[in-house]
C-alpha cells in the first residue's frame, strides 16, 4: 500500500477540481492505496496538505490544467497530468504515477530550475526590482570581468602596451563593460519599477552614479530614485488627448532625467560616495582576521535562504563591489553558493544508508548543482530535514567563505562556478581557492551524515 | 449543504423527451418557477447560456451541471432531468448527456452555489451512483440515491 498526496487544479476551479479529486479516490480506493487530494478551486484549497502528510507520502500526483507550484514536494516523486485525464480513469493515473513517478537527475534538475524561475516570478516590490537589476548586470559583469581576466594572461602589465591584444582586452572588459555595469543596474531597476519610460532616467542616473564614483551603491538610489519619479509623473501628468504623444518622447524622459539627475549631482551622489569610499578602502585594507570574519558571514548568508533574499543580498553586495575592483567578497560569495548542494552531495555518497534511493539519485542532481554555483540545489534536502541540513550548510559555507576571504581569493566573474576556474586570471590564488571550497563541502558532508538519522 | 435538500420531488423529471439541450433547461427552469426560486425564467436562462458560452457544462459520464449565478434568481435551488435520449452537450469525453442537474444561485450566493456545484461534481464521479440514477423508478427514488451516496461519503 503505498501514501499518495494529489492536488488538483482547473482554470474555473469547480467541476473539474473536484471530480478530478474523486475520481483520483475512487482509484486509491480499489487498488488498495491511501490518498489525500487538496483541491484548489474558486474557493480556494481545500483539504490542505500539511507539512506531515507532503512528508510521509510515497509519491505526489499533480492533476491540473493550471500551473500548480511545486515548491512544497521538492525531493518529492512527482508525476503531473490534466484533470481530464484523471477524471476519465483515476485508476490508470494511479498506477501509472506509482510506475513513473521517479526522481531522477535530470528531472530533479529540471524542478529546481523550474523552482528557481517559480521563485523569481514571486518576487515583490523593492527585492523584486533589485533583482531585475541584478539580473540584468550579471551577463555585462561575467562578460567584462572574464575579458579582463584574459588581457592579464598576457602578462598583469601587458594592457599598459597600446596596441596588444591586450590592451584590446582591457578597453573590452574594462573600459566598455564594467563602465556600463552601474548604468545597466540602475537603469533596469528603474524599468522594473516604471516600465519602459523608467529605462532612460535610470541608465542616465547611473551614468552620474559612475562619473560622481558613488558606484554600485548610487545606482542602486539612482535606479529607484529614476523609477519612482518616473512613476509619479506618469501618473500625475494629464496632458489634453492631442499632446498624449508627446509624453513618452519629451515630457516624461525630460522631466525625470532632470529630476533624477539633479538629485545624484546635488544630494545624493557626494554622501553616497563617501560611503562607497569608506566602504572600499575599508574592505582592501582588511586585516586578515577581520576579512575571514566578513566571509564567515557573506558564507553563511549564502546557505541559510538557499537563493532567497538573504543570499540574494549577500551576492548583488559582491557583485556591485566587482565595480569598484573589489574581487574578494565575490570570490567567497560564490564559493559559500556553491558547497551546500556538493556537501549535501558528497554526503550522499558516503554515507549511503541514511538516504533513501531517491534522495541518492537528487543527490547527484545536487552535486551538478553546486558545480554550476546554484546553491538552489540543496533545497529538496533542507525541505525534508530542515533542522538537520540547514545548519550544516550553514557551517560549511561559512568554513568557505571565511577560508576563501582569509586566502586573499578573487573572483572577477559573477557566476560559472566551477566553469570559471580554468579560465587564466579568472580567480587569484586559485589553489587555495579549490581548498577552500573542498573545506566547506567537507564540513557540510560529515555533519549531515553525522546528524542523519539511519533509514531502514 | 446537501445536495438533496437544494432538490425536491416535484423538481425532479423523469423520462423527459427533449431535442436540444435548451428544452430541458428551460423544461426544468419553469419547475423552478413553479416553486419560487426563480423569478424570471427568461432572464435566468440568458444567463446560463451565458455561462455555457464560457465553457461547456458537459461534465462527461452522460452528465450536464448546467449553472448560473442570476439576478432572476430568488433562492439557492436546484432541478434535474433525465431525458429517454441522449442529448448532444458538448461534453469533454464526447458522450450525449441523459442526466441533467440545472443549479440556480442569487448573484450574491457565492458560497452555496460552490458548494453545490462541487459536491455535484464530486457525487458523479461515481460509477454506481450514476448508474443508480439512471435505474431509479421515481422522483423518490432519486432522492433517496442521493441521500444513499452522500452519506457514504461524508
Amino acid at each position: 500500500m503505498a501514501k499518495i498526496v494529489a492536488v488538483t487544479a482547473c482554470p474555473t476551479g469547480i467541476a473539474h477540481t473536484y471530480m478530478a479529486a474523486e475520481s483520483l479516490k475512487v482509484g486509491a480506493e480499489k487498488l488498495g492505496h491511501e490518498i489525500k487530494v487538496e483541491t484548489m478551486g474558486s474557493a480556494g484549497s481545500e483539504n490542505k496538505l500539511t507539512d506531515e502528510d507532503i512528508a510521509q507520502a510515497d509519491i505526489v500526483i499533480i492533476a491540473a490544467d493550471t500551473n500548480v507550484n511545486t515548491e512544497r514536494f521538492a525531493g518529492k516523486p512527482i508525476y503531473m497530468t490534466s484533470t481530464g485525464i484523471a477524471i476519465k480513469d483515476g485508476v490508470a493515473v494511479i498506477n501509472e504515477a506509482l510506475k513513473k513517478a521517479t526522481v531522477t537527475m535530470e528531472k530533479e534538475v529540471a524542478k529546481i530550475e523550474e523552482m528557481k524561475a517559480q521563485r523569481s516570478a514571486q518576487r515583490s516590490g523593492v527585492y523584486k526590482h533589485l533583482m531585475t537589476g541584478v539580473s540584468y548586470i550579471i551577463p555585462v559583469v561575467v562578460a567584462g570581468g572574464l575579458c579582463i581576466a584574459l588581457s592579464f594572461a598576457f602578462g598583469i602589465h601587458a594592457a599598459e602596451q597600446e596596441g596588444s591584444l591586450a590592451a584590446a582586452l582591457m578597453r573590452i572588459g574594462g573600459g566598455a563593460a564594467f563602465a556600463l555595469m552601474v548604468p545597466v543596474l540602475a537603469g533596469y531597476i528603474a524599468y522594473s519599477i516604471a516600465d519602459r519610460p523608467g529605462l532612460t532616467p535610470g541608465l542616465i542616473g547611473g551614468m552620474l552614479a559612475n562619473q560622481i564614483g558613488a558606484g554600485f551603491l548610487g545606482g542602486i538610489l539612482a535606479g529607484f530614485i529614476a523609477g519612482y519619479i518616473t512613476l509619479g509623473l506618469k501618473k500625475s501628468i494629464k496632458l489634453p488627448k492631442s499632446l498624449e504623444g508627446l509624453m513618452p518622447v519629451l515630457v516624461l524622459p525630460l522631466l525625470s532625467s532632470l529630476a533624477t539627475g539633479l538629485l545624484m549631482i546635488y544630494v545624493i551622489g557626494t554622501p553616497v560616495k563617501g560611503i562607497m569610499d569608506w566602504l572600499t578602502v575599508s574592505l582592501n585594507n582588511m586585516s586578515t582576521a577581520n576579512a575571514a570574519i566578513l566571509g564567515l558571514i557573506l558564507g553563511a548568508m549564502m546557505a541559510v535562504d538557499m537563493g532567497g533574499p538573504v543570499n540574494k543580498a549577500a551576492y548583488a553586495f559582491a557583485v556591485g563591489l566587482l565595480g569598484s575592483n573589489t574581487f574578494e567578497p565575490m570570490a567567497a560569495v560564490m564559493a559559500a553558493g556553491m558547497t551546500p548542494p556538493l556537501g549535501i552531495a558528497l554526503a550522499t555518497f558516503i554515507a549511503k544508508n541514511k538516504f533513501t534511493k531517491e534522495e541518492r539519485e537528487a543527490g547527484k542532481a545536487a552535486a551538478i548543482l553546486g558545480v554550476s554555483f546554484i546553491t538552489e540545489g540543496a533545497i529538496p534536502f533542507a525541505a525534508a530535514d530542515p533542522l538537520r541540513v540547514i545548519p550544516s550548510i550553514i557551517a560549511g559555507s561559512a568554513v568557505t567563505g571565511a577560508l576563501s576571504m582569509f586566502f586573499r581569493c578573487t573572483l572577477r566573474a559573477p557566476h560559472g562556478g566551477f566553469f570559471v576556474l580554468p579560465i587564466p586570471n579568472a580567480v587569484g590564488n586559485l589553489g587555495f581557492y579549490i581548498i577552500a571550497i573542498i573545506a566547506g563541502t567537507l564540513v557540510t558532508a560529515a555533519l549531515v551524515s553525522a546528524l542523519k538519522p539511519r533509514k531502514q | 449543504m446537501n445536495i438533496k435538500d437544494l432538490l425536491s420531488e416535484g423538481r425532479i423529471l423523469l423520462d423527459l423527451t427533449a431535442d436540444a439541450k435548451e428544452d430541458v433547461w428551460k423544461a426544468l427552469a419553469n419547475k423552478m418557477y413553479e416553486d419560487g426560486i426563480v423569478a424570471d425564467v427568461e432572464a435566468y436562462l440568458r444567463d446560463v447560456t451565458e455561462r455555457e458560452k464560457q465553457g461547456t457544462t458537459g461534465v462527461g459520464f452522460g452528465v450536464a451541471i448546467p449553472h448560473a449565478k442570476s439576478e432572476a434568481v430568488k433562492a439557492a435551488g436546484l432541478a434535474m432531468a433525465r431525458t429517454t435520449q441522449g442529448i448532444d452537450v458538448a461534453s469533454l469525453d464526447g458522450t450525449k448527456a441523459d442526466i441533467f442537474f440545472l443549479i440556480a444561485a442569487p448573484k450574491d450566493a457565492d458560497k452555496v452555489y460552490l458548494q453545490a456545484l462541487s459536491k455535484l461534481a464530486r457525487l458523479l464521479m461515481h460509477e454506481n451512483f450514476r448508474e443508480s440514477l439512471r435505474n431509479a423508478k421515481s422522483p423518490r427514488d432519486v432522492l433517496g440515491v442521493i441521500e444513499k451516496q452522500e452519506e457514504q461519503m461524508s
